[in-house]
C-alpha cells in the first residue's frame, strides 16, 4: 500500500498533462494549469530544504570545530542577518519590498563579493585556456581556431584587426555550427528525460520511492 | 626560442597579461569600433517599432557576478524605452539579487526622466518564484 498509492498518484499526475495536451477543453486545461502552479509550490520547498541542510551541516562543523569552522560562523551570521532584514523588508518595506539595511548589505557586501569572485574567474579561465587549447590534432586545431575567432569576435579589438569582419564570423560560428551541436545535445538530453519520465510514470523506475516495502 | 617553453610559462605571467589587457582600456580608452551583432540590432529594431504607450517586460535574470557585464545593456534598453515613452515592467526569476539590481537601475535611469510616474510608466513586479516551471 505504501508503494501503490505513490505509484498511482505518479501515474495520474504524470499522464494528466499528456491527456490535457490532446483534449482542448476548458475544464481539462484549467486543472492542467493548476498542476503547473502546484509544481511551482513544490519546487519552492527545495529552498527551505536547502536552508535546513545548510544550517545542520554548518552547526555540526562549528560544534566539532572542524577545519575552517570560523567561516561557518560567518556564513550562519550572513544567513540569519540577510533573512531577518529580507523578511522584515517584505512585511514593512516600500514598493521595492526591501529593508534599507538589506539593500545596504546587498549593495556593499554581496554584490562586490560576487563580482570579485566572477572577476577572478577571468584569470583562471585564461590560464586554463592557454594550457588546454593546443593544436595536438585536427579536432583540437579546429577547436583552437574557433575559440580564437569567437573570442576576437566578442571584443572590438577583433573588428579593428579585420575591418569589422570578426563579429559576423563569430556570430556565424555561434549561430550555425555551435547552435547545431547544442541542439543535438539538448535533443539527446530531452529524449533521455522523456524516456526517464515514461519509466517513472509507468512505475518501472521506482528509486524515488526509496528502499523497502 | 623553444616553442615548447611557451606552453609551460608561469601562470602568474598569464595573470599579468590578462590584468594589463583589462586595465589599459580602463585607464586609457583606445576608441575601438563597436559593431552591433544581429541580436542587438534585432532588439533595437523591435523597440523602435513599438508605439508610445506600449509596454515591455524586462526580466533581470542575472546576479551581481555578471552585473558589470550585463548592466550597461539593460541600462541602454531602459533609456531606449523611456525615451520612446514605452512603459516598462521589471521582474526577476533569478533569486540572487536580480530584482534588487533591477530596482536600483530603474530608480537611477527613471531619475533622468522627471516626468515618469511609478505605476504608470514603470512598475516593479518583483521576484517570481518558480524558475523554469514558471
Amino acid at each position: 500500500m505504501r508503494r501503490t498509492i505513490p505509484l498511482v498518484l505518479t501515474f495520474v499526475v504524470g499522464m494528466y498533462p499528456v491527456f490535457a495536451f490532446f483534449v482542448p477543453h476548458n475544464a481539462i486545461s484549467d486543472m492542467n494549469q493548476r498542476l503547473d502552479t502546484y509544481l511551482v509550490i513544490v519546487a519552492a520547498f527545495a529552498l527551505p530544504l536547502g536552508v535546513v541542510n545548510l544550517v545542520s551541516m554548518n552547526l555540526n562543523k562549528i560544534k566539532q570545530k572542524k577545519s575552517g569552522w570560523p567561516y561557518s560562523i560567518v556564513l550562519m551570521a550572513g544567513l540569519v542577518v540577510m533573512a531577518y532584514f529580507g523578511v522584515i523588508g517584505v512585511i514593512t518595506g516600500r514598493y521595492t519590498g526591501f529593508h534599507p539595511t538589506f539593500e545596504l548589505l546587498f549593495e556593499h557586501m554581496v554584490s562586490p563579493l560576487q563580482a570579485t569572485m566572477f572577476s577572478l574567474l577571468a584569470f583562471y579561465v585564461a590560464s586554463a585556456a592557454y594550457r588546454a587549447f593546443r593544436a595536438r590534432n585536427l579536432e583540437a586545431t579546429i577547436l583552437l581556431i574557433a575559440a580564437i575567432v569567437v573570442m576576437l569576435g566578442r571584443i572590438p579589438f577583433g573588428d579593428m584587426l579585420t575591418g569589422g569582419n570578426m563579429t559576423p564570423l563569430s556570430e556565424w560560428l555561434m549561430d550555425k555550427p555551435n547552435a547545431a551541436a547544442q541542439r543535438g545535445i539538448i535533443i539527446g538530453a530531452a529524449l533521455g528525460a522523456a524516456s526517464m519520465s515514461i519509466r517513472v510514470i509507468l512505475g518501472i523506475e521506482t528509486t524515488y520511492l526509496g528502499k523497502g516495502e | 626560442m623553444d616553442i615548447q617553453k611557451l606552453l609551460y610559462i608561469d601562470r602568474r605571467i598569464i595573470y599579468l597579461l590578462v590584468a594589463i589587457g583589462a586595465l589599459i582600456p580602463i585607464i586609457k580608452p583606445i576608441g575601438l569600433p563597436v559593431v552591433p551583432t544581429d541580436p542587438v540590432q534585432g532588439l533595437f529594431d523591435k523597440l523602435e517599432s513599438l508605439s508610445p504607450g506600449d509596454a515591455v517586460i524586462i526580466s533581470y535574470d542575472y546576479g551581481p557576478s555578471s552585473e558589470p557585464e550585463l548592466n550597461p545593456m539593460s541600462e541602454a534598453i531602459l533609456r531606449h524605452c523611456f525615451t520612446r515613452d514605452i512603459r516598462v515592467m521589471i521582474m526577476a526569476i533569478f533569486p540572487l539579487g536580480g530584482v534588487n539590481m533591477a530596482i536600483r537601475q530603474v530608480e537611477k535611469i527613471a531619475g533622468e526622466y522627471p516626468d515618469l510616474v511609478y505605476g504608470d510608466d514603470f512598475v516593479n513586479l518583483g521576484y517570481k518564484e518558480g524558475d523554469r516551471p514558471l
